[in-house]
């Protein structure tokens, strides 16, 4: 009776989320993104002028109910630039994330299963990868293949490639030699029919809540590309590029830079609470049954 | 002892009335309902029930240890004169470890893997009592010595990894008795251990209850088990208690359905009339306790069900002194008999050879060289045939298994598959893979979680191309049905279906590809009882109908014996023994299967069961042993000779082969190991 009378009493929306282990993480960090995707994918519509408009009698104006978060040194709107500036770090991130998680689910899983010397090789490969700064790395990256927004991702998807191959080896190590496994190659299975429709699909879990956490790096780094100058060329608003070129003015000034640094934090901590609300869902499922 | 006292005052334990619910979900979940016994002083309690009964529910609650979900809804649990309920933390924690004790399931995450065993020990001496540096190393010496442990000092100033399985739990039974407990709670402590080692294990429990004089609460699953160790035993099913009684009025005079049930679905231990017949078995799944009706819990299951069984909840009914069970009608005579068909002509064996295995070695290196976990094992098998390979754990016997699927690279030595040389996995055409399969021994690992059982099963359908593909769904479910379910599970995922019904799948997908050779690892040792049996009569079915080839792998000598034409004996890589189950089962011995056989619990009340004595196996593993393995456990060991060369092989004639150095005549003269009685099983009649 006592239980019964306590369950009542949570109410019926907790105990739903409470039965889908959906935590206020979760419902926070999805509204920021929704938020931010929304922004990104009808930017030209939100935005309240254009993002190369230049008013050139309202030079770095202060906040007003005219430009919202005030202009910068050549009279542009700087929300309407941060607002437009979402779509292309956005667009980088996620992109390069997708490229790594590839890379890093199909190396990973193959290194797991075929263990022994590939994966000894693939493994030591990572670690000299994994020690270059990532920063230093990006950079020696687009060197070679030039700025533009296509190597930004390229590179970026590199360097976060070893560490999504790390993660997702380890889980596979869990699942490789589980009997599934074995009965997969009893029976007569190949090695890439048993990587991709025996091992991967176990791994889903893994993969999404390491994506979900290698998303808010890649921002940070998409972020500081932009800010060296190897992010997407001018004109296009970059978050990265903005705060750059505004900083010598920032002691009159300070609205220009510190607008597109909070959307990157706003974005970064969204992107963090989320993958943390999906590890609560996905990741925790496993633990329960002991 | 026997006697039960029927004054409270004079009971160690008393449990009254106990309910416990969980909350799961947002739900109240009875998992406990109308649980009482008691204990008296220096009686053992065995509580025996299969997964998912509550048996280690009741074992936390006494301790007052329940999960935090957990809540104690009703009844008391009377603890000398103290209620456990109403004690605060403080009183608790003195109780704790002092007066009840508990010894768990698992010894090696039991011990801390980073401090010395006697630092272990005195640890728990030092927080009881109120001893010097000297007297703690001194009890905690005592303590290990009392549980036989060769040289206690050295062992104190071990780690619990450097020693063996058996150790560790002869360590943690030394630590519960350490402070002279009053009850002592035993939740399966011997599960995890292989036969012999339980057998020894038992008797030192024994031994020190009656030093001590403690009660203990023993929870086993294992039947036989309980009647080698208890004075009374509680049957539990689903949450409540089916039967209580002393144990020999339990095990010749089962009065409840399931209890019976249970023991008539294990394998007669020897030679019966029973033999070749179908086990008996229940039918059926646990009862979903959310929504208990009014209604005996088991009425679902029960083979003589009557209509008042689904009408009201029977009383726990007095069937004579101390001995209780939850059925309207007294006892019936058990049904097996008349229910079970009786096995048709076992197909005729040729004699032409399927598999053969010659001089096949797996070593694996090791710090100190290598270690050979199979040394040097001949044998064949022939069509038709289901060979039995027993032997503890660590003998070798699934890596055996793993090499003939190929999973496991050999050293050296040959497998020939219908005169193929038969090489690892990445070596075996398509044509051979699909004629050796194999079934695993973990029901939850053996199924992809991500696949349908429909997947599961047509793809081996798929990847050989065996059927049309618009075929593939009728010939799965013909599959199913022939593992004797329906096709309404091929959209099931695997964490819907239980673990018997997953084992049922993989022997399905197994026998999807028509194979001529299934090797079974240990396919039912997970399994209830109940299902167990199950399994032996669909492995023994579907032999019967398609005349296939078996390697089944188990370390139960009574489930090999029932199912087996031929068993191997083997013990650390090396085949010690090989014959008929006959054969094996009567002298001539080689001294590790009398080991063996003398140390199964046997629960049938007709049988008499010689003891036989062995030592501990030592902690320090030999790498390498050019002589007898066994040498160093026998009891025949010739001085040097065992040590230092191979055994011969002894020919004791139509095809039944001992290796050991002892002479045949002396072997011959042993007394078997098991002796009918006159005693008969006494059958209560309504």
């Amino acid at each position: 009776m006592a239980g019964l009378t306590q369950a009542l009493s949570i109410g019926k929306a907790r105990q739903f989320l409470l039965k889908r282990r959906i935590t206020a993480n979760l419902l926070i960090g999805g509204c920021i993104i929704f938020a931010f995707l929304i922004v990104a994918i009808f930017a030209p519509l939100i935005a309240p002028y254009s993002s190369s408009e230049m008013f050139t009698d309202h030079l770095k104006e202060r906040p007003s109910a005219e430009f919202w978060l005030g202009t910068d040194r050549f009279g542009r709107d700087v929300l309407s630039r941060v607002i437009v500036g979402t779509r292309a770090t956005l667009l980088i991130a996620t992109i390069s994330t997708l490229l790594a998680l590839t890379l890093g689910t199909i190396i990973g899983t193959s290194s797991a299963y075929f263990g022994g010397k590939i994966d000894n090789i693939i493994m030591r490969i990572n670690d000299i990868f994994m020690s270059f700064p990532t920063l230093v790395f990006a950079i020696l990256v687009i060197g070679v293949l030039g700025p533009s927004m296509l190597n930004g991702m390229i590179a970026i998807g590199i360097i976060y490639a070893p560490r999504a191959i790390r993660v997702v080896r380890s889980q596979a190590l869990n699942v490789v030699h589980l009997e599934y496994i074995d009965a997969a190659k009893v029976s007569g299975e190949s090695s890439a029919y048993i990587i991709f429709k025996e091992m991967i699909p176990n791994l889903w879990p893994t993969i999404i809540v390491e994506g979900s956490i290698r998303l808010g790096y890649a921002i940070l780094l998409t972020a500081s590309l932009g800010y060296i100058g190897l992010g997407p060329p001018p004109p296009t608003p970059d978050w990265g590029l903005m705060a750059y070129s505004e900083r010598g003015y920032m002691m009159e000034t300070y609205w220009p830079v510190f607008a597109p640094c909070i959307a990157i934090v706003i974005a970064v901590i969204g992107v963090n609470l989320f993958g943390e609300g999906l590890k609560d869902i996905l990741l925790a499922k496993g633990s329960r049954a002991k | 002892m026997k006697n039960r006292a029927h004054n409270i005052e004079s009971n160690c334990l008393q449990v009254n009335n106990l309910d416990i619910d969980y909350l799961i979900g947002g739900k109240s979940i009875p998992a406990l309902r109308n649980i009482s016994f008691d204990i008296a002083p220096g009686e053992t309690l065995g509580l025996v029930g299969e997964s998912g009964s509550g048996k280690s529910t009741i074992a936390y609650s006494i301790v007052k240890y329940l999960a935090s979900n957990g809540r104690v809804s009703g009844g008391s649990i009377q603890f000398k004169d103290k209620d456990i309920f109403s004690l605060n933390n403080a009183e608790l924690l003195k109780i704790r470890g002092s007066k009840i004790a508990l010894v768990p399931q698992d010894p090696l995450t039991s011990l801390n893997p980073s401090h010395r065993i006697g630092a272990q020990i005195s640890e728990i001496l030092d927080i009881h009592f109120d001893l010097t540096k000297q007297q703690l190393w001194d009890r905690t010496i005592a303590a290990l010595h009392s549980v036989h442990i060769a040289m206690p000092e050295t062992t104190a100033l071990k780690y619990p990894h450097q020693i063996s399985g058996g150790q560790q739990q002869r360590v943690l039974i030394a630590m519960a008795f350490c402070t002279d407990p009053e009850l002592l709670v035993m939740d399966e402590p011997t599960t995890g251990l292989d036969v012999t080692t339980q057998a020894r294990i038992l008797d030192l429990i024994n031994e020190m209850k009656a030093l001590h004089n403690t009660s203990i609460l023993y929870i086993t699953h294992d039947l036989g088990v309980s009647k080698k160790i208890c004075d009374k035993v509680t049957i539990i099913y689903a949450g409540e208690v089916v039967e209580q009684g002393a144990v020999d009025e339990i095990f010749s005079a089962p009065a409840h359905p399931y209890t019976q049930g249970l023991i008539d679905c294990i394998p007669p231990t020897c030679a019966s009339e029973q033999d070749g017949n179908r086990l008996s078995s229940i039918e059926g799944f646990l009862p979903n306790i959310e929504q208990l009706e009014n209604a005996c819990i088991f009425a679902p299951r029960c083979p003589q069900v009557q209509d008042q069984c689904h009408q009201e909840v029977p009383p726990l009914q007095q069937i004579s002194v101390g001995h209780q069970s939850k059925c309207f009608f007294r006892a019936f005579a058990p049904t097996n008999k008349t229910a079970m068909v009786a096995r048709p002509q076992s197909p005729t064996i040729r004699s032409e050879t399927l598999l053969e295995v010659k001089h096949l070695k797996k070593s694996f290196p090791t710090k100190k060289g290598s270690f050979f976990a199979v040394d040097g094992v001949d044998f064949k098998c022939n069509k038709g045939e289901i060979l039995g390979i027993v032997g503890e754990s660590g003998c070798g016997k699934t890596t055996i298994a793993r090499m003939l699927v190929g999973l496991e690279e050999k050293t050296s030595g040959s497998i020939s598959f219908n005169n193929h040389k038969l090489g690892s996995y990445r070596e075996r055409g398509k044509d051979i893979s699909k004629k050796i399969q194999m079934v695993f021994q973990n029901p939850e690992a053996t199924l992809n979680p991500q696949k349908t059982i429909e997947q599961i099963i047509t793809r081996p359908l798929a990847l050989y191309d065996m059927v049309p593909k618009n075929k593939r769904r009728e010939k799965a479910i013909e599959l199913l049905n022939s593992v004797n379910l329906g096709s309404h599970y091929l959209s099931k995922y695997p964490h819907e279906i239980s673990g018997g019904e997953k084992q049922r799948i993989g022997i399905a997908r197994a026998f999807a590809t028509d194979p001529e050779l299934i090797i079974l690892d240990e396919p039912i040792s997970s399994l209830d009882v109940s299902v167990q049996a199950n399994i032996l009569n669909l492995l023994q079915e579907l032999r019967e109908k398609r005349n296939i080839t078996y390697i089944f792998i188990g370390h139960n000598l009574g489930v090999i014996r029932h199912l087996c034409d031929r068993i191997m004996v083997i013990y650390k890589g090396k085949i010690c023994e090989m014959g008929t189950p006959e054969q094996v089962f009567q002298p001539p011995y080689h001294p590790y299967t009398e080991t063996l056989l003398a140390a199964i619990p046997v629960i049938e009340p007709d049988i008499e069961q010689r003891s036989v004595r062995v030592e501990d196996e030592g902690a320090q593993v030999e790498l390498t042993c050019s002589g007898c393995a066994f040498h160093q456990r026998c009891r025949f060991n010739i001085f040097e000779t065992c040590q230092l060369r191979a055994p011969p092989v002894l020919d004791c004639g139509s095809g039944h082969d001992i290796a050991c150095h002892a002479p045949l005549e002396q072997l011959r003269l042993l007394e078997p190991v098991f002796k009918k009685t006159a005693k008969d099983r006494v059958i209560l009649k309504k």
